[in-house]
């Protein structure tokens, strides 16, 4: 790559990253109406409207390839190809449903009414049972200190969470339910602290590299 | 058309041939700089020696020397030349004339040392009649008679050629293979020549009578600061290669050549006196037997070739006999691995290839430009035995076992026997039941559990937030949950909902998931139904948030330039835009929102929403209805010194407490009763594995 463009291309992104950032440290009301700092303001506008732009392309682009991956292994008769067919299928059929009735149809809502909410609902009843069934083996099987930690907490949490063992009426269970407050806004919340913390600071260094070209996404 | 000589084959070859017909070998050399041979035939005429080289006067003796063993000797040949005044010609060369032409002067006795007097007088005793040797006199009329037998030019030629065909064909060897011609033979019985057998010592090679070879080099001086060649010296430049032709220009370092011009002018042969060796030189020495080698005079280098003596000969010949050495055993021990036996043998110098190419070119016998360890041979039985260690033979080992397991036929595995997942179906049974019992506890008369009575601070400051704000503005509802967390969140954003509905709080949906509009949707008209709200008047869809958090902030900042056209609008506004319903006016940005409750089940969307308009959603509280997992994760928001988020709503028993202290009707009493057999269900279970696994370690410590 010819180093002329490989600075362009940085001082592209440089520029952008700069623009956008400012825009956290300004106030919009505080901006004069006519000065340069309102059209650098509406230019970073602009600039986050063509990502908007982009993301709904991209989407579109993932659509396509959703759609072309499940057509060749329709048309190579691989393991499977009944069930890209119906996605296949399914998903020509809403795609035309929205296209030409609306996303807000009857139609389309019947299709997510009846088909997506139960299916989708239905998957998160399995969770729960199979959540239930990994931890009677995992303390029917594994009877390691990890194990009754894991399992030990969860039932801990469980019983302060509502009314199961101990009615809530029950002395008792003020007792689990402080100590379940307790698991889930100390002991928990401390560890989601720390990630949280380590994500705003990967956030910030990585926003660093590409603002001072370090890091190059768009290319060399 | 004059002819030339292969130096090679001797095959005659035309004049203007560059290679041999017979043997290709190069008849004209390679070396630039080097006269064409026919100049070259002339012989040693062509030698001039430097004026720089030119012997100086205090070292004339060697001079003297060859003056005194050609005196009296015919130099008719030379004769024309000697008439001649040659300035440039060196001192030697003069001296050398005038001894010509001063015959009958001798030679000047006076620059001559000690032992050359003896020398000289044992000379003139056998020359008393002529002053003439007897050997020269015959080699004088041998010489005239083929000079009347061949006349005219080419006579420089003529000698080489009378020589070659002389002498043996093996003649160009190493010293080994040189044995002196029974021409020399006799030479070396004359007294006179027996003065040049003191020069080169036997192991120098002898000066080949090549003429086309020879080049202009000039005669050492041996001065008092010169460090004359010793014998090693001389071995190691010497030493020629086997089969190799001796140079001229190589013999020239130890005894010019002039003396030997005259010898083959005599004699047509070559005088070899240094490689004299056996009997021939025995013979020689035994003849001179009054010639006191002590009281002579010797130069240093003479001195240092005393070994050459038949004594010595003696010596080395006994030396020879000895036993060779044997090594140390702590040497012997030190000794590489012979894993290199070079079985390439050194082939005579007949059958080895001419050189082709590069300087040498035209030669036999050169030394080989492929290195011998580059030639194919046989295997010494030393190379065969490997050295290997253990891990190596490990590895082999582990080698060996991976190719033999490979060679395995590998037994088909037996199928399972397909075993029914009974628990799988027995805990998903027991929670079926827990969840739908519930639902006839009316019916069979069985009283449900209580409702919570614990009251968090939390949950009374959230409840006090939306009881108090102001109906003038709507409030903004982020359905950001799929419709798997519908059943968990539903029912605890619909207390939220319900009672924003109750107190007509206007509501405003959008998601940046596809699946919130219609989620949405479903939640506010099955709310809005017992409080009599409709769509477009007291709640409002802006549908789909495409984007991200980049289409958050933007939404943050101008919502109208984000959200162009609503979800599932009533027909009163579904030719326009959405922005012109009257629930929206006066609404300009986030911050002209009353109320903003965002509800999901990720963290990640959660966290987006309380950073993303953070610094545009001004005074507007932020409110979270989470799922029961994304409850940590959001919590620090909640609790920071500066809040990102003013309420947390998460939970089912937090939604039945919301529903107890808000007012709203407690419908949610077979729901909380689900909940409650599930959550017992689940405990039961848990407990249930524990004592299983307590029980089978309890058997399996009883049976060991």
């Amino acid at each position: 790559m010819k180093i002329g463009t490989y600075l362009l291309w940085a001082a592209m992104a440089v520029g952008t990253g700069i623009i956008v950032l400012l825009g956290y440290f300004v106030q919009l009301d505080q901006i004069p109406a006519d000065g340069l700092v309102r059209n650098i303001f509406e230019l970073r506008l602009l600039i986050m409207r063509w990502a908007v732009l982009l993301a709904a392309v991209s989407l579109g682009i993932g659509l396509y390839n959703l759609f072309l991956v499940h057509w060749t292994k329709i048309s190579k008769q691989e393991t499977g190809w009944k069930y890209s067919a119906v996605l296949i299928v399914t998903f020509v059929v809403t795609l035309i449903l929205g296209l030409v009735f609306g996303p807000d149809s009857r139609a389309v809502l019947f299709l997510f009414n009846s088909i997506q909410l139960p299916v989708e609902t239905s998957l998160s009843a399995l969770l729960a049972i199979t959540l239930s069934l990994a931890g009677f083996r995992l303390v029917a099987q594994r009877r390691d200190l990890i194990s009754l930690v894991f399992v030990g907490t969860a039932l801990l949490v469980l019983i302060g969470s509502g009314p199961g063992i101990i009615s809530t009426e029950s002395l008792f269970f003020g007792f689990f339910a402080g100590l379940r407050n307790w698991l889930v806004q100390v002991a928990a919340a401390g560890g989601a602290r720390g990630i949280l913390l380590g994500v705003a600071l990967g956030s910030i260094v990585t926003g660093l590299r590409v603002l001072l070209a370090v890091d190059r996404p768009y290319g060399e | 058309m004059a002819e030339i000589r292969c130096p090679m084959c001797s095959t005659m070859n035309p004049e203007t041939a560059e290679v041999c017909s017979n043997c290709e070998a190069r008849l004209t050399p390679l070396v630039s700089g080097m006269p064409p041979a026919d100049q070259q035939a002339s012989g040693v005429e062509g030698i001039k020696p430097a004026e720089s080289d030119v012997p100086s006067d205090g070292d004339d003796w060697l001079a003297n020397i060859r003056a005194g063993a050609i005196m009296g000797s015919g130099a008719e040949d030379n004769a024309a030349e000697t008439d001649e005044p040659d300035e440039a010609a060196p001192d030697w060369l003069g001296r050398l004339r005038e001894a010509d032409s001063s015959i009958d002067e001798g030679p000047p006795t006076e620059e001559i040392p000690d032992w050359m007097e003896d020398f000289l007088a044992a000379g003139d005793d056998v020359t008393e009649e002529e002053e003439v040797p007897e050997w020269l006199s015959r080699v004088r009329a041998r010489r005239e008679v083929q000079t009347d037998a061949q006349p005219g030019a080419g006579e420089d030629e003529d000698w080489i050629t009378r020589l070659r065909d002389e002498a043996p064909t093996e003649q160009p060897t190493g010293v080994e293979d040189l044995r002196p011609s029974p021409d020399v033979e006799e030479l070396t019985e004359q007294p006179a020549p027996q003065a040049l057998d003191l020069g080169p010592p036997p192991d120098v090679p002898a000066p080949t009578p090549q003429g086309e070879m020879v080049q202009e080099k000039p005669i050492p001086s041996y001065d008092a600061g010169d460090i004359a060649p010793s014998p090693e010296g001389i071995d190691d430049d010497f030493q020629p290669a086997v089969g190799e032709p001796i140079l001229p220009e190589e013999e020239m370092e130890w005894f010019p050549a002039p003396d030997e011009r005259e010898l083959l002018d005599a004699e047509g042969l070559p005088h070899v006196p240094a490689l004299l060796d056996g009997e021939t030189e025995e013979k020689a020495f035994t003849e001179i037997t009054g010639l006191d080698m002590d009281s002579i005079e010797l130069p240093d280098w003479l001195g240092e070739l005393k070994p050459s003596t038949p004594q010595a000969v003696q010596e080395e010949d006994d030396a020879a006999d000895l036993a060779p050495a044997t090594l140390p055993s702590w040497l012997e021990a030190m000794r590489p691995v012979d894993t290199f036996r070079s079985e390439v043998e050194i082939e005579s110098v007949e059958v080895q290839p001419v050189e082709s190419a590069g300087p040498l070119a035209g030669l036999r016998g050169v030394l080989m430009a492929e290195p011998v360890v580059a030639m194919p041979r046989t295997a010494s039985t030393a190379a065969a035995r490997l050295d290997v260690t253990e891990r190596q033979y490990a590895q082999a080992e582990l080698l060996q076992r991976l190719v033999e397991e490979e060679e395995k036929e590998i037994p088909p595995v037996k199928a399972e026997r397909r075993r029914l997942p009974l628990m799988r179906w027995a805990i998903a049974l027991i929670l079926l039941l827990a969840v739908i019992l519930p639902f006839g506890f009316n019916q069979l008369g069985v009283e449900g559990y209580a409702l919570p009575s614990a009251v968090s601070p939390d949950f009374s400051d959230l409840l006090n937030l939306v009881g108090s704000i102001p109906a003038d503005r709507p409030a903004l509802v982020v359905f950001d949950y799929t419709p798997g967390y519908s059943g968990e969140l539903n029912t605890v954003a619909g207390a939220l909902l319900e009672h924003a509905v109750m107190r007509s709080l206007p509501i405003v949906t959008v998601s940046t998931r596809p699946t919130g509009p219609p989620l949405a949707e479903g939640l506010l008209n099955q709310i809005g139904a017992d409080y009599g709200a409709v769509n477009g008047e007291s709640y409002l869809h802006l549908g789909y948030l495409s984007g991200g958090p980049t289409a958050v902030q933007l939404f943050a900042i101008a919502p109208r330039n984000v959200v162009l056209s609503g979800y599932h609008l009533p027909e009163s506004l579904s030719e326009g835009s959405v922005w012109g319903s009257p629930l929206l006016q006066g609404v300009q940005q986030l911050s002209d929102f009353n109320l903003v409750i965002v509800i999901t089940a990720g963290t990640d969307t959660a966290r987006t929403w309380a950073e993303q308009t953070h610094p545009w959603i001004g005074d507007t509280p932020l409110v979270m209805v989470l799922s029961a997992g994304a409850e940590p994760l959001v919590r620090p928001y909640f609790e920071a010194s500066e809040k990102r988020v003013d309420g947390i709503l998460t939970g089912l028993p937090a939604a039945v407490s919301y529903r107890q202290y808000s007012g709203l009707p407690l419908d949610t009493s077979v729901q909380w009763d689900a909940f409650g057999l599930g959550m017992l269900a689940v405990e039961l279970i848990l407990i249930a594995g524990g004592a299983y696994g307590v029980g089978l370690w309890l058997l399996r410590l009883r049976e060991r």
